[in-house]
């Protein structure tokens, strides 16, 4: 029997053999618009997490994966309530979950790759086809490249190198795909909602080939600020006499106040594990009806972010809530009329988070993997919300881990690059062995 | 003249409930300028002229109705109130003429004048906006104020007058016209087609004051660029590729504007204006979704200007220099903006005017204000009106009518009943005095 190295070196010489296979798995991935319907694309929504499903489906029942595909029932999750990832009543009609067991021989350790389809809408501003894959200076360019089709594309081509290698694994390994990250993450709930467990998970989010053993919680909030319309031409009384109140101007009181509250949770919302403190920042503005009028009614869409150590008792963002409410109202009340008038948040979106001690064996094993590959291993967190939340709330130990720089995500001209996308392959591929075990196998 | 005045009065105490009437049809009939319409769809302002032609003509008016041609006013480019392109079908302004009995005149001729189309209604009424409710002597609707209550005052100020057994012994035209909330072409046809006076009533709103002067208003659309990138994460220098956030360039904007304004508050000032001249933000649009920093923000103002400020086309253009200017000025003071420059798109430029406040016609009128036991003040509005075409082409116009404009384009907008009847008395004794009158003997 070969030793572990001469398994690892046939499943890295497979990779290297087969580069453009695995790009052109990507390039037809991303060509199946998967686009979230949170985001109204109706062109390029209407099915695509479905199609997008049944494309991996095929190709992991190809490799002798036992394969379940399924539709959330929002209605059997309602236990879940107020828990991250649910919300009530939404429709999963033709967004299927997927899952792939490829069982192991015993006495290995087993591991989930898990990942979501979903991708955001393409956005403005693209000088490519952004559901066209296409190649340029060794990048490959569409939306999803980076978030996160070539994570994706990483964890099943690095499984199949393995079984391509006749190496066999003493532990199962799962691959999961869901649907409905980019809107809150009930997919996930789901897939864990229906018993897969593993002792390790890799969710192959975009992190540059950096260990991110941590992500941040996010909230969405739309603030809606109340004046009182009225000709803005005109001398205008003062508003207990009926006079007009300017909701812009309201508004820019919290945008100036907002700088203040950031200023603060720089320096309290920090994680040694994260480049960037958390804040609250404002995405989208919409107010006032017409130019000659004061704006009845301004409402601001934020962004705003949370540390694992920061969740409340149902592992969600609730305790910043209250504190985003309060600054909220302590602002209202140095202003009489919005004292009088308060603005209301409507929370839109609670992605959660979750951390997985830096120190657990398996962040040893995904770093002496990348050593092999002469990567030298960070360990850092990710800023932004993954489903990693819920397998580590199960007590699945759970890095991030994938190709792509992660602030392309979300952008026009999103890109991967092809070299980062083989160098993940691979350190997923040797990840697999070492922690799954080979069955047989001769230690060096 | 004593008599004449009184039997018109008698007419009008006696007429109350149909001078209401005539303005709760106006209102009725909701002529909103199709600017504000989501989607193209045909103007209600046809019936509302038709309604009045009808009316004036049963009373000895000649009519003349016609929708304008923008082609044809093609010889006003960069001036008031034109705008290329501009479609006026089933849009039409209208003229009505009174001429004195051998068809010439004996006294100073007037033209009373006004806009029928109206704004769009907006949320938050409690009332609806086009029933005409009645409460506590308080007429609720959409124009009430601005400006179908100084329209049927002007109607039946004329109206009490012939129906009283006179006429007016000058030319009387009503000039009621289309499209005022969108820029003020209608006005512009009006005066293109050749109609004169020796004054002008344009029977705005003005709580029964006396205006011989409006302001200019300018809409600019700001738009200012950003670079999209991923909300949550560290980003690179804008100069490495990095994402740069519209909204806070735009909150740069809206700080810098306070500054701009204090300024002006100080500079743009008039004795007969009650507040200085401001740069205002009236709506804001900017960014795409939660998780992105946003590619751009679109801000639309509302920017006030004197008859003083005017340019060589009796418009805004100084006033947009100036505003470009400091919009330039402010970008320069950022890297990323001096580069990647805001733009501005003037929407719309409504241009103002000012007749003296010692013209004889500006007397007359405030004085007949005060034979009717009001106040007769003479101040100035704040908004722009259609008079800057009548003033321009040399008719001394001053804008008087019912209503406090304070309310004109907000929700429950209402006029008081009381303040419609003295309009209708003001208008007839000025244009009794004015025009002179013919018809029954004097006693």
């Amino acid at each position: 029997m070969p030793d572990r190295q001469e398994w690892k070196r046939k499943a890295l010489d497979w990779i290297d053999a087969h580069e453009t296979d695995i790009v052109g798995f990507l390039q037809k991935l991303v060509r199946i618009p998967s686009v979230n319907p949170w985001f109204g694309d109706e062109e390029n929504a209407a099915g695509g997490e479905r199609s997008a499903q049944q494309y991996l489906a095929r190709h992991l029942a190809s490799l002798g994966g036992e394969i379940s595909l399924w539709e959330a029932d929002a209605g059997k999750l309602k236990r879940y309530e107020g828990m991250p990832g649910y919300y009530a009543g939404r429709d999963f009609t033709g967004r299927p979950n997927l899952a792939a067991v490829f069982p192991g021989s015993g006495g290995g350790r087993s591991l989930l790759l898990t990942g979501h389809v979903d991708v955001v809408k393409a956005g403005q501003g693209w000088s490519k086809d952004p559901f066209g894959g296409e190649i340029e200076n060794g990048n490959i360019y569409g939306r999803g490249t980076v978030d996160m089709k070539g994570g994706i594309t990483a964890m099943i081509k690095a499984l199949e190198a393995v079984l391509a290698s006749g190496a066999k694994l003493k532990g199962t390994v799962t691959v999961g795909s869901v649907v409905d990250e980019e809107a809150g993450g009930m997919g996930t709930l789901d897939f864990f909602h229906q018993g897969y467990r593993a002792d390790a998970c890799i969710l192959t989010e975009a992190t540059e080939l950096n260990i991110a053993p941590l992500c941040r919680g996010i909230l969405w909030g739309k603030l809606t600020i109340h004046g009182r319309s009225g000709h803005i031409e005109m001398p205008q009384a003062h508003w207990r006499e009926g006079g007009a109140v300017d909701a812009i101007d309201k508004m820019q009181l919290y945008l100036e106040q907002f700088r203040h509250l950031n200023d603060d949770w720089r320096l309290r919302k920090r994680h040694p594990l994260l480049p960037i403190p958390c804040q609250l920042l404002v995405a989208q503005i919409q107010a006032g009806e017409y130019p000659t009028t004061y704006a009845n009614r301004a409402e601001i869409i934020f962004n705003a972010q949370y540390l694992p150590s920061e969740r409340d008792e149902k592992w969600t963002g609730g305790l910043v809530k209250r504190e985003i409410e309060q600054f909220i109202r302590a602002v209202a009340d140095t202003d009489p009329w919005l004292r009088e008038n308060p603005p209301v948040v409507e929370w839109l979106v609670d992605a959660d988070c979750a951390e997985t001690d830096p120190r657990h064996p398996f962040i040893g094993t995904c770093a002496s993997a990348l050593r092999e590959l002469w990567i030298e291993p960070q360990v850092k967190g990710q800023c932004s919300h993954t489903d990693m939340g819920w397998p580590v709330n199960v007590g699945i130990p759970t890095v991030n881990f994938g190709p792509g720089k992660p602030w392309l995500a979300h952008q026009s001209d999103e890109h991967l690059s092809i070299a980062e996308l083989m160098q993940a392959t691979k350190a997923i591929a040797l990840i697999i062995i070492d922690w799954c075990g080979i069955e047989g196998e001769e230690q060096s | 003249m004593q008599r004449a005045m009184e039997d018109v009065f008698r007419w009008i105490d006696e007429h109350e409930d149909e001078i209401i009437g005539v303005l709760r049809d106006l209102i009725a009939i909701p002529s909103v300028n199709p600017w504000f319409f989501d989607e193209h769809g045909p103007s209600r302002e046809k019936d509302v002229q038709i309604y009045i032609a009808k009316r004036l003509e049963s009373i000895g008016a000649e009519i003349e109705m016609w929708e304008p041609e923008s082609e044809k006013l093609a010889k006003y480019e960069g001036m008031a109130g034109y705008y290329p392109g501009r479609d006026f079908t089933g849009r039409p302004n209208l003229a009505a003429t009174f001429r004195p009995a051998g068809g010439s005149d004996r006294g100073k001729s007037l033209l009373l004048f006004g806009h029928i189309d109206v704004v769009k209604p907006g949320a938050k009424w409690t009332k609806d906006p086009f029933a005409g409710v009645i409460e506590d002597g308080k007429l609720y609707g959409r124009g009430a104020v601005d400006m179908k209550g100084g329209v049927a005052s002007m109607i039946m100020a004329v109206e009490a007058l012939v129906r009283s057994g006179y006429r007016p012994a000058s030319t009387v035209t009503i000039g009621t016209v289309v499209d005022e909330e969108a820029g003020g072409m209608g006005a512009l046809a009006f005066i293109d087609r050749g109609y004169r006076a020796d004054a002008c009533i344009l029977t705005e709103p003005t709580s029964l004051s006396i205006a011989p002067l409006c302001r200019g208003i300018l809409w600019g659309k700001l738009t200012i660029h950003g670079r999209s990138g991923h909300i949550e994460m560290p980003q690179a220098h804008w100069r490495e590729g990095g994402a740069v956030d519209a909204i806070g360039k735009m909150l740069l904007y809206l700080e810098q504007f306070k500054r701009f304004n204090a300024d002006w508050a100080q500079r743009k000032t008039h004795p007969l204006l009650p507040i200085p001249c401001q740069l205002l933000v009236a709506q804001i649009q900017a960014g795409e979704y939660p998780t992105t920093y946003a590619n751009r923000a679109e801000m639309i103002f509302n920017a006030q200007y004197l008859p003083s400020e005017r340019d060589e086309k009796l418009v805004g253009g100084r006033v947009k220099r100036e505003i470009e200017q400091f919009v330039a000025a402010v970008a320069a003071t950022d890297e990323w903006l001096a580069e990647h420059p805001p733009e501005i798109e003037w929407l719309v430029d409504a241009d103002c005017a000012e007749t003296d406040a010692d013209h004889p016609f500006v007397r007359l009128c405030a004085d007949s204000l005060k034979r009717i036991g009001r106040e007769g003040k003479v101040e100035g509005l704040c908004f722009h009106t259609d008079m800057g075409w009548p003033v321009n082409v040399g008719i001394p116009t001053i804008n008087f009518g019912p209503g406090d404009p304070r309310l004109a384009h907000h929700s429950d907008e209402y006029v008081p009943v009381q303040e419609v009847i003295a309009a209708v008395k003001m208008i007839a004794l000025t244009m009794m005095n004015w025009c002179g009158t013919e018809g029954k003997c004097p006693a």
